[in-house]
């Protein structure tokens, strides 16, 4: 726990839960992916690009499963509990 | 069409509260050189562009500045939550809050409000994307001035994100420009092809009525 | 060459990529890019512009080098190091660090 506390604030960004330890890393796989989109987008031929893009897709899809899994849906279609779980706090600008 | 991930794209988590700092905040969220204005801006402007390199990264950009619009309503949300009233009006949010409470309404950091004068959409792809590189270094300015006003690092971490994102929009504009004039120098004679030289069917014109005014076959002929 | 890039003149030394994040998310903590510094400076010496003509504009093309792991490129912005501008990094410009 220590460790994890030390490794993230040297991240920049004290969280202390596990559940935001492992949202963080979500959010640093999918933002990884939305830079690679953009260089894509303007150099379509890059094929060494291509594949780290392709990499880190899978491993954000599996962490976002992983995630969803865990702590509820990430987009509303990936919803899959009883009660709608959706409309669950916290919201993005809460926490 | 657009999905929505219930997750910010840059971690936000403000212990301080600051109503003043986030009056002036706001301003990148309903300002001239704010989100709002810039994803308004690229996703009206993809539209009327000639290649699919263009469309791509306005489109993705667009998209991006939407989850930046959310960011930082969740800064001016979070500096201002849970102040009273009287230290609102007191430290200068006193109009806005008669008129929106602790909500998050478009306006720069003098209060007006957002308005589409702020965009320009020109459908001219060159004119677009200079537009838009404009814009990107508007943006990096205004966030550099925030900066500068606060020492909050809760506040300073996701404004430097959000400044670097502006610098690497730039190149991305950058980018598709030179592919844009590229493609548009490939044409010896004119930047933007002539109204009259383009002819397209008419949609709004019964095939009966479907000829071209300017073929070389007559209209009679046509109208097979 | 055409097949690898857009811009094939532009492209006559490309420096390989050197970083690639393995599989599994244990690792997006590792990189196995040498430094970032060497990288860094492609900011100061980017693809030269070939071609110009007067009342255009120009933005040279990136290319790609390493990247930062994920979660340090959350924190700069970017994962590009040759794009990591940070404000206030260089005084002797107060627009662009």
């Amino acid at each position: 726990m220590l460790a994890s506390i030390i490794e993230d604030v040297i991240g920049g960004v004290c969280m202390y839960d596990a559940r935001e330890k492992m949202l963080k890393e979500l959010m640093a796989l999918e933002f990884m992916e939305i830079e690679l989109n953009l260089y894509l987008n303007t150099h379509p031929y890059d094929q060494q690009a291509f594949m780290i893009f392709r990499n880190t897709a899978e491993q954000a899809k599996m962490l976002r499963d992983n995630y969803e899994r865990m702590y509820g849906p990430i987009t509303a279609s990936a919803s899959n509990s009883f009660p709608w779980p959706w409309i669950e706090s916290p919201w993005p600008w809460e926490a | 069409m657009w999905v929505y991930e219930k997750k910010l794209q840059y971690p936000v988590k403000i212990k301080n509260c600051n109503p003043r700092l986030a009056k002036y905040i706001i301003t990148q969220y309903g300002g001239p050189d704010g989100e709002l204005a810039a994803s308004l801006r690229y996703l009206s402007q993809r539209y009327s562009m000639p290649c699919e390199v263009a469309k791509a990264t306005l489109n993705d950009i667009g998209t991006e500045e939407l989850a930046h619009l959310e960011i930082v309503g969740t800064i001016v949300y979070q500096l201002t939550k849970g102040v009273p009233a009287k230290i609102l009006e007191k430290e200068g949010l006193g109009g806005y809050f008669a008129d929106h409470d602790r909500g998050i309404y478009p306006v720069n950091g003098d209060g007006v409000p957002f308005t589409a004068a702020y965009i320009g959409v020109k459908g001219d792809p060159i004119a677009d994307l200079t537009e838009d590189l404009a814009a990107e270094q508007k943006a990096r300015a205004t966030y550099e001035g925030l900066i500068n006003m606060t020492d909050d690092p809760d506040v300073i971490d996701p404004l430097r994100f959000l400044r670097e994102r502006e610098v690497v929009h730039f190149q991305r504009f950058g980018e598709a420009l030179r592919i844009v004039q590229e493609k548009l120098n490939e044409r010896p004679f004119y930047v933007k092809k002539p109204e009259y030289a383009e002819i397209s069917p008419a949609s709004n014109v019964s095939p009966a009525e479907k000829t071209n005014p300017y073929s070389n076959v007559s209209p009679a002929q046509q109208k097979k | 060459m055409l097949g690898n890039n857009i811009m094939p003149e532009a492209y006559e030394n490309i420096p390989k990529a050197k970083a690639e994040t393995k599989a599994g998310a244990a690792d997006i903590y590792e990189v196995s890019c040498n430094g970032f510094d060497m990288c860094k400076l492609q900011y100061y010496n980017p693809q030269p512009i070939i071609g110009a003509r007067l009342a255009h504009a120009y933005v040279p093309f990136q290319c790609l080098n390493c990247l930062y792991p994920p979660l340090l490129g959350l924190k700069q912005g970017t994962i590009f190091p040759e794009l990591d501008r940070p404000y206030g990094a260089d005084p002797a410009y107060s627009y662009d660090g």
